[in-house]
């Protein structure tokens, strides 16, 4: 079934080394990690840099107010928080930037909740984060003085939910807090998107590597050499593994480079993922990989040339996204018919089952069966593009079409 | 007898089309074997089903002593009509992953690869990519691809179409020298001035039907002298059913027409008086024969 071993593995080591060989390959491969660099430290230095020019004597972010309904009066002073007086001495300090913005209450502020916001220069207030400090403010302000400081933390931060789920007999089982439930669909999210980039970066190099040889007469020379099915798993297998080598190398220097990803991590560690849950993530990142690739593989022998390749396989990344871009409905509802019938279809059951998984499902028997689904279509869908590898031999300088590819099959053996 | 290549009743279609009829010959081991036939004639579909690239409608095809495509495939070497290798890739790199794929060990694969290099003259374009090599480089690079795990069985379709003459005779050395290892060679070709130089026997295909094989010096003699080359003083007057060509020296060729025989030209001679300095029966060339059978095989068609 497997063809000849050595042969795949030979055709597995080529197709690597090839693939890693390529310039492309290399700078999309140290591209992307130097913009995460660029994004998590150069950005906020120059951000920094342009944002504090000409402005280095006072703090960038003091906020001026001027109350006439008094609410603040019991407030001790805040750091960053600069009382005035009147509203020409508010105004002058703006323009000479002693503040970056000027709140003023007017005394009707009880009844009518209506704050003056004063701004100089360009942008959005919506993403001046001013706003939101002097909410806090006065949020605090209009607690009631005798309130306790606990109180008032309390009044900032209302809850914290503790999550209990209960199953169908009322048994209430505690499912941690919301971080938690964040931290737990994570790793069902990063999954979720690494089969992604491994389906459009490997299986786009795959369907690339099968019809160019096709287009170049290569094929010719390899099957005579060796069967198909050991040149279509070497090939699966090596620009797999190639894809697999860059994301590794992504992740590495994004969890180097970007704090926030680090922590993200280090949250997971703390919750101690269950390992059957991480077990079933890979396991579905190599099928649906394997799912994809064979139908690539299949879509390059059968055509003429690569750009008529490229053009077909859009049609079936499609599926692939569908789970991601119905996220909004599956996570919430993962046990729902929607996420039900994406978890036995192979092309959507890798990335409906993560999003099932980071919905918390119920029922992760369905994501096993999904699994299975898609393991055995894998195994069938290599065992057909070895086929129409073949077949496709017999469609030299024909226009293909599906009756064309169908007749090319049934001759191939 | 062991054969190279046993070809019984072999037919081939695609669709309607009938591109191999029926076709059967054998190619013993160790010889240099022509496969004739024009454009369009079925050749290369042959070889390609021979090898297992193509599956057979009909017929049997037994390579290197009864041996089916599949098991026979690690000892035989395939250059295809139509050249094409990866053309981003290094020359030494492709040789070294197809030898590897024949069997040989990486550093083998290299070393053989380079070594043929060397002898094609391509060794100082070993870490070119392909895409920067001439069509006749690429060529010869495929043709040592073909080699590189020394074979039993070389299948070499159209092996000299477009290659200056010097590379063709350094190819037909390069042959000669695998012929002598011990290894069987098939090429096909329609120039038949290649056929006659390197084989001893040929298979003739036209319209997709097997209309001659086997020796060649057996299969002109057959065909009877159709011609002779005379050298005499003077020459008699026109002969009715012979064509007379002058050449120098009084050196006179006679092309005869079917049912004139050789003596009846030495008869004429005799009869008027002229002393002969030379008479010499010349047998039908491979170009002759090629263009007849050809010619009758599209007028049955």
């Amino acid at each position: 079934m497997l063809g000849n071993t050595t042969d795949a593995r030979i055709i597995f080591e080529e197709e690597f080394a090839r693939q890693t060989r390529r310039i492309g390959w290399r700078i999309f491969t140290v591209g992307v990690p130097l913009l995460m660099l660029i994004a998590a430290f150069i950005v906020p230095l120059l951000t920094d840099y342009f944002s504090t020019a000409g402005d280095d004597e006072q703090p960038r972010d003091t906020i001026g107010f001027i109350d006439h309904s008094g609410v603040t009066d019991s407030l001790d002073s805040i750091p960053g928080l600069m009382r005035l007086d009147g509203l020409d001495t508010g105004t002058q300090a703006l323009v000479d930037g002693d503040i970056k913005a000027l709140f003023v209450i007017p005394d009707d502020y009880i009844e009518t909740g209506r704050v003056d916001w004063y701004r100089t220069g360009s942008g959005l207030a919506s993403e001046d984060g001013t706003g939101n400090a002097f909410f806090s403010v006065l949020r605090t302000a209009v607690a009631d003085e005798s309130l306790s400081d606990e109180l008032i933390a309390r009044i900032l931060h209302p809850a914290t939910y503790t999550l209990f789920k209960v199953d169908d007999f009322g048994r209430p089982d505690s499912s941690g807090t919301i971080s938690d439930e964040i931290a737990r669909a994570a790793p069902a999210f990063i999954f979720a998107m690494l089969l992604m980039i491994s389906i459009f970066v490997g299986s786009g190099s795959l369907l690339q590597s099968v019809s160019e040889e096709k287009e170049n007469r290569m094929v010719e020379m390899l099957v005579t050499s060796t069967s198909p099915m050991s040149i279509m798993l070497g090939k699966i297998l090596g620009l797999g593994a190639a894809g697999l080598l860059q994301i590794a190398i992504w992740l590495a220097v994004a969890s180097v480079s970007v704090p926030q990803i680090s922590d993200q991590f280090s949250g997971l560690a703390s919750l101690s993922l269950e390992a059957d849950l991480v077990i079933l993530l890979i396991a579905f990142y190599f099928a649906g990989y394997f799912v994809f690739a064979a139908l690539m593989a299949s879509i390059g022998a059968a055509s003429t040339s690569v750009r008529e390749a490229s053009q077909i396989s859009a049609i079936v990344m499609v599926p692939a996204i569908v789970p991601i871009y119905v996220s909004a409905i599956i996570i919430p509802n993962p046990d729902g018919l929607l996420a039900r019938v994406l978890t036995f279809f192979p092309l959507t059951a890798p990335t409906a089952s993560m999003m099932r998984i980071a919905g918390d499902t119920d029922r992760l028997y369905e994501v096993v069966i999904g699994l299975l689904v898609t393991a055995l279509a894998g195994v069938f869908l290599l065992w057909l593009s070895a086929r129409v590898f073949r077949a496709g031999l017999l469609l030299y300088g024909q226009r293909m079409s599906l009756r064309a590819v169908w007749g090319a099959l049934r001759q191939s053996d | 007898m062991a054969y190279a290549l046993e070809i019984k009743n072999l037919t081939k279609r695609f669709g309607n089309k009938t591109v191999v009829d029926d076709i059967s010959f054998t190619v013993d081991e160790g010889e240099v074997f022509g496969f004739l036939g024009p454009n369009g004639s079925g050749k290369t579909t042959t070889i390609r089903t021979a090898l297992g690239i193509l599956r057979q409608d009909a017929g049997e095809v037994r390579l290197l002593d009864g041996l089916t495509a599949s098991e026979a495939m690690p000892r035989v070497g395939y250059l295809p009509e139509e050249r094409g290798l990866l053309r981003k890739e290094k020359v030494s790199n492709i040789l070294r992953y197809l030898g590897r794929l024949r069997g040989l060990s990486k550093a083998d694969a290299l070393d053989r690869g380079l070594e043929l290099l060397h002898r094609v003259g391509l060794y100082e374009h070993r870490d070119k990519k392909v895409e920067g090599l001439s069509r006749g480089m690429t060529q010869l690079v495929q043709f040592v691809a073909a080699l590189i795990h020394r074979p039993d069985l070389i299948i070499l379709d159209e092996p000299f179409a477009g290659l200056d003459p010097l590379n063709v005779q350094l190819m037909k050395e390069i042959l000669a020298g695998e012929q002598t290892r011990g290894a069987t060679v098939i090429f096909s070709t329609h120039v038949l001035s290649d056929v006659e130089e390197m084989s001893e026997r040929v298979a003739l295909i036209a319209d997709s039907r097997l209309i001659l094989f086997g020796d060649l010096a057996e299969i002109r003699r057959s065909r009877g002298a159709n011609a002779v080359v005379v050298e005499a003083p003077s020459h008699p007057g026109d002969l009715p059913g012979a064509q007379r060509y002058a050449g120098r020296g009084g050196r006179v060729e006679y092309r005869l027409d079917d049912g004139l025989t050789p003596e009846t030209i030495l008869k004429a001679y005799s009869s008027s008086g002229i002393v002969l300095s030379r008479f010499e029966q010349v047998l039908p060339s491979l170009n002759d024969i090629f263009i007849e059978e050809v010619s009758n095989a599209r007028q049955h068609n």
